[in-house]
């Protein structure tokens, strides 16, 4: 098993030069990511082919990825653009299903769809966008469907923060679906997630977040365990490099940092039985 | 080849509030980051000229910094109409024979609009002195005074520092406008941010900064290392353009 050597990578980036080199061989998949674009910011280049070419050009194997789109009203729209995006790259492309809870006619119909027709592998709840708190009985058709599939839900946090406390109860009553806590550096939920989170076994933390506070990933990584956390990045929300730079950098273990690269995503895909 | 990075924000001393995560902003904290992360010089400013006063923040700034040649004090002054500080005409050549060479101001937290009227007699003299003025962004939105000033003082270098990515279509209207603007890049966390951002304005415009202690240097060195940008425009940006700045100062 390769090894990341942080000297190396340091000196590299120390020299202006790519981490690419220095991955060969690392498993790294992003369980966090966003096919563009969005009404409020502007996303220079947002197409999965450029998600796919900063992928590549830092050595990130595999991305866990929604359509913005998918996150807004008109989500089975949208998880047609990611359903292109599976189907386009399906060994790099892992879709998350989004359903929306205000209309839940559709949410049992479209959590089949996703998962049977559109090749998806994971779900994601925006609970705050869509103002329904997690353990609403609305996501209830999709959170049964993918729990007895051991499919993971991932979730959304940073202005959100109220929302722990559900998702921490639906952990707790489907405890073989894995939970992911998504933008667990967030200064504003990092206590609460370690004191609250990291005693159910399911539940697993995503690094994505702006901005990169100083020592976020070890805090994360010390209060949760190395086998909890998920490297997440935001792209194309966020900067991918950005992103990778903090868990490269953090002052763990290599062997934490291989394990939140992609190891623990690894092994969470590897339960999936759909 | 060895790169000599030069941090354009570094914060030093203690806030009211600490993020309870956030590293200690002493002088031998982020000097040992500076070490771990290859940083070999940084413009830094302090907490309590924010917080408390400039006139506090800036006399513990140079006691900081007075035996510290990798840090180089920017200090941080209010519009001249209240007097807290000697006449910007007699001041800021003062302040350069001390060898400060970039000041920076902090409309938001000093409660002032950024605008000629307000600020007008310290800009003017900065922009004769071609002495960088850094204005910290926070949660400042106000575009159309940063647009305003820019425009009024044409030849003033202007750095937005602690941009925010949700600004990005302000951003790009702004520089489009006043290519006397400049950007320090921690919170530039933009996907192909570099990449987009340089064919239309150029690299010159941007300067790498970390926003250590609250921030982490890591990530904003790796963006920068892994952008598919020429090398000689990263080294524009990781040193070049504030060493070019500083030593354009008047």
């Amino acid at each position: 098993m390769a090894t990341l050597d942080f000297g190396k990578v340091m000196e590299a980036v120390a020299n202006l030069e790519t981490i690419k080199p220095y991955l060969d061989g690392i498993l790294v998949i992003d369980c966090h990511a966003h096919i563009g674009p969005h009404s409020r910011y502007f996303v220079p280049e947002d197409g999965i082919d450029h998600i796919i070419e900063a992928m590549d050009s830092i050595g990130v194997d595999m991305v866990g990825i929604n359509a913005l789109a998918a996150l807004e009203g008109d989500f089975a729209s949208g998880n047609d653009i990611t359903a292109e995006a599976v189907r386009r790259y399906p060994d790099r492309v892992i879709g998350h299903c989004c359903i929306n809870p205000n209309y839940p006619e559709d949410v049992e119909g479209e959590t089949v769809r996703c998962f049977e027709q559109l090749g998806m592998r994971m779900l994601k709840f925006h609970s705050g966008w869509h103002g329904i708190p997690p353990e609403h009985p609305s996501y209830r058709p999709a959170v049964e469907y993918c729990a007895a599939r051991r499919i993971p839900l991932i979730t959304h946090l940073t202005d959100y923060v109220q929302g722990l406390p559900g998702y921490v109860s639906l952990a707790r009553e489907y405890p073989d679906m894995p939970v992911i806590i998504a933008h667990a550096t967030a200064p504003n939920a990092i206590d609460a997630i370690v004191e609250n989170c990291a005693g159910v076994e399911n539940m697993y933390f995503d690094t994505t977040g702006y901005p990169k506070w100083y020592a976020s990933v070890e805090r994360l990584v010390n209060g949760c365990g190395e086998d909890r956390v998920l490297f997440g990045s935001d792209i194309a929300w966020l900067n991918l490099a950005h992103e990778i730079g903090a868990v490269i950098f953090a002052n763990v273990s290599d062997t934490a940092k291989e394990k939140v690269l992609g190891r623990n995503f690894q092994a969470i895909l590897q339960e999936i039985d759909l | 080849m060895s790169v000599a990075w030069f941090d354009a924000c570094v914060r030093i001393g203690r806030t009211r509030s600490r993020p309870h995560y956030e590293m200690p902003g002493t002088v031998e904290n982020i000097l040992a980051a500076m070490d771990r992360f290859h940083i070999a010089e940084a413009l830094a400013y302090h907490a309590c000229g924010d917080e408390t006063h400039p006139a506090v923040g800036n006399r513990l700034l140079l006691e900081a910094t007075a035996d510290q040649p990798r840090l180089h004090a920017c200090l941080t002054l209010l519009p001249p109409a209240t007097e807290e500080f000697p006449p910007p005409a007699q001041h800021l050549p003062q302040l350069v024979q001390q060898g400060i060479r970039a000041i920076r101001i902090s409309p938001q937290s000093h409660g002032y609009r950024l605008s000629a009227a307000t600020c007008g007699g310290l800009l003017e003299q900065a922009q004769a002195m071609r002495m960088p003025v850094f204005m910290d962004m926070g949660k400042f939105g106000d575009w159309a005074a940063i647009d305003e000033v820019a425009g009024d003082f044409p030849q003033l270098p202007l750095v937005l520092a602690g941009f925010p990515y949700s600004a990005t279509r302000h951003l790009y209207a702004t520089m489009g406008r006043r290519p006397n603007l400049y950007v320090e890049t921690h919170g530039y966390e933009i996907h192909n941010g570099f990449e987009h951002l340089i064919p239309r304005f150029g690299a010159e415009r941007l300067l790498f900064g970390s926003g250590m202690p609250e921030f982490t240097p890591a990530s904003p060195m790796t963006m920068l290392a892994c952008a598919r940008i020429s090398a000689e425009d990263k080294h524009k940006i990781a040193r070049g353009n504030l060493s070019r700045l500083l030593d354009g100062v008047q």
